[in-house]
């Protein structure tokens, strides 16, 4: 294609009215062509600005008067309507019609004048306010959309909205525009937003962010990009609270032909409803195609999970690399200036539009200074190390990543704490150790102390590697009694963190010299913090078996393992999800859950036998044998295909069937012969 | 605070109450047609002062929409939402002045290039915004540009309200585009 076709066809391709074999040569054309390019990129620009204008201007003045007084004038017109057309082939009648309304006018204009000067005959202001409000949104009363009608209709309760909020959201902006970005104004409000109390680990600061980006929202005409970052920074589709989930149903009630609000609510659908979510995305972009917003939301939940496609495989359910690729087409066109995809890009396979993409979000991402865009920067890097992006110069991405490095610290004064871990990441990367320690080192915030402790744990776990099982007693004692000592240190750090305080118990269980009430001082402290920070339910079952290795309390033990297996199953819920298909949810994830579970009991069952208390290690024996019972039914619902599994997980749950029933058979054998 | 009302009650009272505007204003009911009056017309008006592109040119024909819009209320019946009928009614309206006139032409010569426009120099030092440059443009590319790209209509519905080929339609997109981007720098 030559650069004049294209320039004929540019306004039909912006406009989708060229049909798809026209509309791919003009893709083709604009990937090799640098000044059409320029030339889309300006007209979209142009596009966007137009789109952003106020739908709305008033007046100088009130032009009711001047209305009012025509009416008036034409008062016998409008009620013999009727018998007018009948008259009006004779222009010598309509001439007459013409020459009295002139007369009244001018009359009324007097009267008009001289009623408006009487307070009483002014409608209620009250009255006019409320009818006016309830006329902003005229569209959404006369005739609510398809979408709309059907989700009001399903609606019947827990709907929450502000009553300060209803009075302003009669103005919400209709956001079918082409708007990409925030004003620099609400950029100012979510930098704001996000600095919030540091001693507060990210899982929870991300609720007490989202609160607050919404309560600004309010506070600032319902701002779209306000609301849609209170639900960004929330880990759909995974633990979003219900809450956030009603807000958005509350004002989708309100305001259900607002396509800004109708995203915004099907986008909390993501997870829970995701059928649903496609569904309302797709019917937004065929009624506002220039809405750029729901073509993100669906490369996101085709792109679902957002790890190597290679990993992905057939579990989840709207995984397509083809659509992805698709909706992140759209949104470029659309949005050409924003580095938003940099989010939703990792899961599309195809190699020339990934690395065509990545550079692209390259020069996009460097020229912004706003911390939602620096925290991009990893998923950055990571994409530009892909095999997807062809042969890769380590030397040169390793130049440009530390050129990155320095620019963003100089940009760190004053970010949240969640900036850190782009350092510490991008640090990691290029295998600076050492400033990766002095970052994680100086700073104070919650996930900054514990990152430190992590860090500091794995650097000296690398230099002082545990001594092997043939050991000596002694040197293992050596060993446990200075990591002790160095654990000292990160507890002092970070005393609330669960990891120091499991490491300093794992240390306990293996120095029996210590005192049993030191051990059992250390445990109670690491059950209640897992207990108050919603602590991963591994650890608990791990803690039970540290309790087993030193024989301690071993009668508390099975609840120990019960309270694991319920946070277990508390987590499966909170990160239930519809985008993976029910064999993922039951497979593998559960089975490892058992597992662990069975490792405790294991260790149990060897604490007594140690202390040769074999009636209790044989109903342990039996408590394992009922979780084998089953996960035996479960392997044979899976093989049957009842629920249908694939065969890289069905095998690893076989193969560790196949462990557990050896191992009970031998321990059984154990206990028969009385060892 | 949460609403002490259930929103679905107050979406139906809405949706009654509007309609029950427009009946009463079709029975010669003049504050409820201020109510609807003041309702559209920021929009109504935003439309006529872009194509327009004069104040007291669009005072005066938004007064005129209103006023028509009140002889013809009779004839609105529901079939589409009251807003597109009225704003449908106002860009016949406006069309219609267009034509009638050779007001409001903007001092950009039809023929000539674009670039070499003093107007557009003129426009690139004062750094003008996209509202400004509007008024610029000829006035059936500003035409074409307002009802496309800003109300989003199809050149089909354009071409029948102006009364001119689809294809003079597109031609005066591309036209008021291509001056908006070179006098806007972009």
């Amino acid at each position: 294609m030559k650069c004049e076709d294209f320039v004929q066809r540019m306004d039909d391709y912006l406009d989708s009215a060229l049909p798809e074999n026209e509309q791919k040569t003009i893709d083709a054309h604009l990937t090799e062509c640098d000044h059409c390019r320029r030339q889309i990129r300006s007209t979209q620009a142009l596009l966007c600005q137009a789109a952003a204008l106020p739908k709305t201007i008033e007046p100088d003045h009130d032009l009711w008067p001047a209305v009012k007084a025509n009416i008036q004038a034409s008062g016998m017109r409008h009620r013999s309507i009727t018998e007018l057309a009948r008259l009006r082939w004779n222009w010598r009648v309509a001439a007459v019609l013409v020459a009295i309304a002139a007369l009244m006018l001018a009359a009324m204009i007097v009267f008009t004048n001289h009623r408006e000067s009487r307070p009483n005959s002014e409608p209620d202001p009250t009255v006019r306010r409320n009818v006016r409000e309830e006329l902003q949104a005229p569209k959404a009363k006369l005739a609510p959309s398809s979408i709309s009608k059907q989700i009001t209709e399903e609606t019947t309760n827990g709907a929450i909205a502000s009553e300060n909020s209803s009075a302003r959201l009669g103005q919400v902006k209709d956001s079918t525009s082409c708007e990409c970005e925030p004003s620099a104004e609400t950029l100012g409000v979510i930098e704001n937003a996000l600095l919030v109390d540091e001693s507060l680990p990210s899982s929870r600061s991300v609720e007490v962010v989202s609160d607050r980006l919404f309560a600004r929202a309010l506070e600032n005409n319902d701002d779209f990009f306000l609301l849609k970052t209170s639900l960004d920074v929330l880990p759909f589709p995974y633990r979003v609270p219900e809450s956030v989930r009603a807000r958005f149903k509350g004002l989708h009630i309100q305001y259900p032909d607002n396509a800004g609000i109708t995203y915004l609510y099907s986008y909390t659908l993501f997870g829970t409803s995701t059928p649903e979510m496609i569904r309302l995305m797709k019917q937004l972009i065929a009624e506002n195609p220039s809405f750029p917003w729901p073509n993100l939301a669906l490369a996101k939940a085709y792109g679902f999970p957002n790890m190597p496609v290679d990993m992905s495989s057939s579990g989840y359910i709207y995984n397509d690399p083809n659509k992805i690729q698709t909706h992140i087409r759209a949104f470029m066109k659309l949005c050409p200036q924003s580095p938003e995809p940099i989010r939703v890009l990792f899961p599309a396979t195809d190699s020339p539009f990934f690395s065509a993409t990545v550079l692209r979000m390259r020069e996009l991402l460097v020229t912004r200074t706003d911390t939602r865009s620096l925290l991009m920067y990893p998923a950055l890097w990571q994409m530009e190390g892909d095999r997807r992006m062809g042969v890769v110069d380590m030397n040169e991405l390793r130049r440009r990543l530390s050129a990155d490095l320095k620019q963003l610290q100089n940009m760190a004064a004053g970010r949240p704490a969640e900036f850190l871990f782009v350092l510490v990441s991008g640090y990691q990367k290029i295998g600076d150790m050492g400033t990766v320690r002095a970052l994680v080192a100086k700073d104070g915030s919650y996930e900054g102390r514990n990152a430190f402790v992590a860090f500091d744990s794995q650097e000296w776990s690398a230099n002082n590697p545990a001594p092997a099982s043939d050991t000596t007693m002694q040197v293992k004692t050596a060993y446990w009694e200075k990591r002790l000592q160095k654990n000292d240190e990160w507890i002092k750090k970070a005393p609330e963190s669960t990891f120091a305080w499991m490491d300093r118990l794992k240390a306990l269980s293996e120095l029996k010299g210590h005192p049993e009430s030191e051990f059992i001082a250390v445990g109670e402290r690491v059950q209640s913090l897992l207990r108050e920070n919603d602590g991963f339910y591994l650890d608990f079952l791990k803690t039970a078996s540290l309790y087993a290795n030193r024989d301690v309390r071993l009668e508390q033990i099975p609840s120990m393992i019960r309270e694991g297996l319920v946070v277990a199953e508390k987590r499966d819920l909170e990160t239930k999800n519809d985008l993976v298909s029910a064999e993922f949810n039951i497979g593998m994830g559960r089975f490892n859950e058992w597992q662990y579970a069975e490792n405790a009991w294991h260790a149990l069952f060897d604490a007594y036998v140690r202390i040769a208390d074999m009636g209790r290690a044989r109903s342990v024996l039996d408590e394992v044998a009922k979780g084998l019972v089953d996960w035996r039914k479960q392997i044979a619902d899976l093989q049957s295909g009842i629920r249908p599994v694939n065969s890289l997980s069905l095998s690893t749950m076989t193969n560790g069937l196949v462990a557990s029933e050896k191992w009970l058979t031998e321990a059984r054998g154990r206990l028969g012969s009385g060892k | 605070m949460v609403s002490s009302r259930p929103l679905m009650e107050k979406a139906g009272y809405l949706e009654k109450d509007a309609w029950d505007l427009i009946a009463d204003a079709q029975s010669g009911n003049q504050a409820a047609f201020e109510e609807i009056y003041r309702t559209h017309v920021g929009r109504v008006y935003a439309i006529c002062l872009r194509i327009l592109a004069d104040r007291s040119w669009a005072d005066d024909v938004a007064q005129q929409i209103f006023f028509r819009a009140w002889i013809k209320l009779h004839s609105f019946r529901g079939e589409s939402s009251f807003s597109s009928w009225l704003y449908r009614l106002a860009i016949n309206m406006i069309m219609g002045e267009l034509k009638s006139t050779n007001r409001g032409n903007a001092p950009v010569p039809e023929n000539e290039h674009i670039i070499s426009s003093p107007h557009v120099e003129f426009a690139h030092n004062l750094k003008l915004d996209l509202e400004k440059a509007i008024t610029l443009l000829p006035k059936q590319a500003r035409a074409v540009f307002v009802l496309h790209d800003l109300e989003g209509w199809k050149h089909v519905e354009i071409a029948e309200a102006m009364g001119v080929a689809v294809g003079t339609c597109r031609a005066q997109l591309a036209r008021a585009r291509g001056i908006l981007r070179e006098v806007l720098g972009s």
